[in-house]
């Protein structure tokens, strides 16, 4: 994918801070991340995994050690394409002696738009994200997940094409969290590129086409969410008579086979496997009470990846398919 | 340029909102309850002074005096307004939504520093025009020369401004607070180690307060305000035995120069401290 296609393009970014006596602290390590265009993209990882560190370092805020990062096919920093970038940051604090109005005027000034487009956008975002009524009203009166929508009216003003979010919804209400699922599908319609920086997986899994799991400054894993998904599955069953060679059978079938009293969990690569699955059951004379097709969630993937915790996992890999694990379902 | 018009806009509102502008009213309410302090200039209140020649005196001492208020008073706000002003703003995390805008740090800086410089530009004319109309209400004199002083003490607010800002660039409130505290006091030692110098006849304590009078040039710049004030002008240097050959009070060109550059380097570096910090 050439550079213009992309909306975020990182090669071998890097951040090293010194730490005690000198010792330094990699929060990123040679990150290389490609975001194409008119996609919603989710950047997950656990506390430290420097998700926060990587965006700020593409939005100017913190100098990269090493490594380059272009956004909109422009280096990170040109002013041009930050004109065309909306940011909310996770710990947002505004200027809250200003009203709603005045603090999306002064954002619109630093935008460089004009007054014409400030007086007809403002109203616009305002709406957007619920706040129009309140426009009048300090930033200081808002509650904090008022002061978020009101960052996130500010960070879409300028309707940039590239959205950065950073835990957007974190101070949010479920009826927030809706409002800006729509807000980024909306952007996502209109052909923008959101990036959206979350602890929430299901929200990224209803929201992204694509995400990255970053751990320790290093990308684990990126993919679109539904290849990513669609590499694992689990059979949940109810089997009566579970004897020895069934479980043999199964271990020869599935990748990872859980066995706790009458329930067994199979971990297959793919959705063919299941009528093998139930034939090697029935033929080692096991009876089949019912059987679930369950399919990982991100949630599941997130955390399998993060405590596997290899950068370049070999693909469908659950560990390995020996001796059966006694566990309980996995829900 | 709309970048920085816009952050120095909305560096006054915030000034404001903080109660600056109290600060500013209630020590202009000093003036103007001095001014309003009845004390009637009286022939023979000098041994040997005609009223007039009293009140030209007494015109040129308030002069005098009022200038070094207007000095202190406008030091300690601009170190007041200007300690942790940047690094205040980037601990809160106010600075990350700014930042990735399509303005350059150097227009924030800027445009902080113009702010700052508005709110204490507003406050020395306030005071410097109630210091005027309180000495002609007192004793029906202007002295012309009392404009250039004030000018001259002008050097005060924006050296410690541009000083503290510039620490603000990497240090805490506290700090660049004490920073510029530190500054001072060592910019104080300049003319008593001068004075001491020539009692003591020591060539080493003269050539400390020169150097000293580099590190911090606040010495300079009172030298600067005694000539604007002319004969009203009172610098204890003045009293201290000169070398033949010198003056006492030795003002040239090349000082006010180093002035200059001495805000103008302070206003580089704070930049580019504020440049290559992350946030």
């Amino acid at each position: 994918m050439s550079d213009g296609q992309l909306a975020i393009s990182t090669e071998h970014l890097r951040k090293e801070y010194k730490g005690a006596f000198g010792k330094p602290f990699v929060a990123v390590h040679d990150l290389s991340l490609s975001v194409p265009r008119g996609h919603v993209f989710g950047l997950l990882g656990p506390n430290g995994a420097g998700k926060t560190t990587t965006i700020n370092m593409l939005l100017g805020n913190i100098y990269p050690t090493g490594g380059s990062a272009q956004l909109l096919g422009k280096r990170a920093g040109d002013h041009s394409a930050r004109a065309k970038i909306g940011f909310l940051p996770e710990k947002f604090q505004f200027h809250e002696f200003l009203t709603a109005e005045e603090f999306l005027d002064l954002h619109g000034k630093l935008y460089g738009m004009s007054a014409d487009a400030r007086k007809k956008r403002i109203p616009e975002v305002l709406a957007l994200v619920g706040l129009l009524d309140r426009r009048k009203s300090k930033l200081k009166e808002f509650s904090k997940g008022m002061q978020q929508r009101a960052g996130l009216a500010q960070a879409i003003l300028n309707d940039p094409d590239l959205v950065i979010l950073d835990e957007p919804t974190s101070a949010l209400d479920p009826v927030g969290r809706r409002d800006v699922r729509e807000i980024v599908n909306h952007l996502k319609e209109n052909g923008k590129t959101v990036v959206l920086n979350s602890h929430l997986l299901s929200e990224i899994e209803m929201t992204c086409d694509e995400v990255a799991i970053l751990r320790g400054g290093q990308i684990l894993r990126q993919g679109k969410i539904d290849d990513l998904l669609a590499a694992a599955t689990t059979v949940r069953m109810r089997v009566l008579n579970i004897t020895a060679p069934l479980i043999a059978a199964l271990q020869g079938i599935a990748v990872t086979v859980a066995v706790n009293g009458e329930f067994v969990d199979a971990g297959i690569r793919d959705e063919n496997t299941i009528p093998e699955i139930v034939s090697a059951i029935v033929g080692t004379g096991g009876r089949l009470m019912s059987l679930i097709p369950v399919r990982e969630t991100l949630e599941d993937l997130f955390v399998r990846i993060i405590q596997d915790g290899q950068a370049t996992p070999p693909p469908q890999a659950w560990g390995p398919p020996a001796a059966p694990v006694q566990g309980g379902p996995r829900r | 340029m709309n970048g920085v018009l816009t952050l120095a806009g909305l560096t006054i509102r915030e000034a404001m909102r903080k109660k600056v502008f109290i600060a500013s009213l209630l020590i202009a309410a000093i003036f103007v309850f001095w001014a309003l302090v009845p004390m009637p200039v009286r022939p023979g209140m000098m041994t040997g002074g005609d009223l007039a020649h009293t009140r030209d005196f007494i015109s040129k001492l308030f002069a005098w005096l009022g200038c070094g208020m207007i000095k202190f008073f406008s030091s300690v706000l601009a170190v007041t307004l200007a300690a942790g002003s940047i690094s205040a703003e980037v601990d809160k995390g106010v600075l990350s939504v700014v930042v990735p805008k399509p303005i350059s740090r150097v227009s924030i800086y800027f445009g902080k520093w113009l702010g700052l410089l508005t709110i204490l530009g507003a406050s020395v004319i306030l005071w410097s025009t109630l210091l005027i109309l309180g000495i002609w209400h007192k004793t029906g004199h202007f002295h012309p020369h009392i404009l250039l002083g004030l000018l001259a003490t002008c050097l005060f607010p924006l050296l410690f401004l541009t000083l503290t800002l510039c620490f603000s660039s990497f240090a805490s409130f506290a700090l660049s607070a004490g920073l510029s505290l530190i500054a001072a006091g060592v910019a104080l030692a300049e003319d008593i180690l001068f004075n001491l110098g020539r009692m003591l006849d020591s060539t080493v304590l003269d050539t400390i307060s020169r150097v000293v009078g580099y590190i911090v040039p606040l010495g300079k710049m009172n030298h600067w305000i005694t000539r604007g004030l002319g004969d009203a002008g009172m610098d204890m240097s003045a009293f201290a035995p000169g070398r033949p050959g010198e003056s006492a009070i030795a003002t040239n060109y090349a000082d006010l120069a180093y002035i200059i550059g001495y805000i103008v380097v302070s206003t580089i570096i704070g930049v580019l401290v504020f440049q290559k910090r992350d946030l």
